[in-house]
């Protein structure tokens, strides 16, 4: 794995171009699993309030973010 | 560099659009150029690779899975996405952590190539230039985009145990063998 070998150097050589673009993967990474675990909390039941206070956010911006997607509706939405 | 190109590697190019067209992308990526490559069938190295268990569909899987996630930005802070996405679809099945929904396709139809594909392309001619080949046949771009070390190459063939580097081995070895 020459290639990302080479990448793992460039990270600890400061470069901007790849660190910021490590920043973007990892926040397209972890919007991914916040989708899904959102999702899979509110198939459980739980409130958004509950989701909120998890994610360290307010109820209104995380029903915000995730209630438009169509995927779990309720009484609440 | 496009007059270098041989009819397999054109087709393979145009097939790439194609593939980026299908998964609904606005750019053409790294990935989408291993896809088109892949469904050159008559091509020595697409053969060779499709006995390793390297094929069009296999590929296709693989990065409709993997969706555009840039794991080799990710390696080089140490997370390894492969077994990220392994944990997460033993938990909630295959395809969990897809982007479904967030795919922006191209507005005005064009689809062009993204920076890396780009930049793959280039390392096409390079990778060329290096086995002293005067011209660019599909291989040569598998071993473009392998060079250009972006995307979502790392781990699109994890299951099947291959790395980067042993794909562009593969490739190189099937180009540079007798006929």
């Amino acid at each position: 794995m020459s290639e990302t070998k080479q990448l793992a150097d460039a990270a600890a050589s400061r470069d901007p171009a790849v660190g910021l673009r490590a920043v973007r993967a990892l926040r397209d990474l972890a919007d991914r699993l916040e989708a899904l675990q959102v999702r899979s909390a509110r198939e459980q039941g739980w409130s958004w309030q509950e989701i909120a206070a998890c994610l360290g956010v307010t109820r209104q911006a995380v029903h915000k973010k995730h209630a438009a997607t169509g995927r779990f509706r309720s009484k609440e939405d | 560099m496009f007059e270098r190109f041989t009819d397999d590697a054109r087709q393979a190019v145009v097939a790439a659009r194609e593939e980026a067209r299908r998964l609904e992308q606005a750019t053409i990526a790294p990935e989408h150029l291993v896809l088109g490559v892949l469904g050159v069938t008559g091509d020595p190295v697409v053969r060779t690779l499709a006995d390793a268990g390297i094929d069009l569909p296999t590929a296709r899987r693989a990065v409709e899975r993997a969706d555009g996630v840039d794991a080799a930005a990710l390696e080089s802070i140490g997370i390894d996405f492969a077994e990220v996405r392994r944990k997460v679809e033993a938990e909630f099945g295959s395809g969990a952590l897809s982007g479904a929904g967030r795919r922006g396709g191209s507005r005005t139809g064009i689809i062009r190539f993204d920076r890396d594909a780009k930049k793959a392309l280039a390392q096409s001619l390079r990778a060329a230039l290096a086995l002293e080949h005067r011209i660019i046949a599909p291989g040569h771009l598998l071993l473009g985009v392998v060079r250009a070390g972006e995307g979502a190459l790392p781990v699109m063939f994890a299951e099947q145990g291959v790395t980067p580097a042993g794909l562009a081995d593969t490739v190189t070895r099937t180009m540079t063998a007798p006929s």
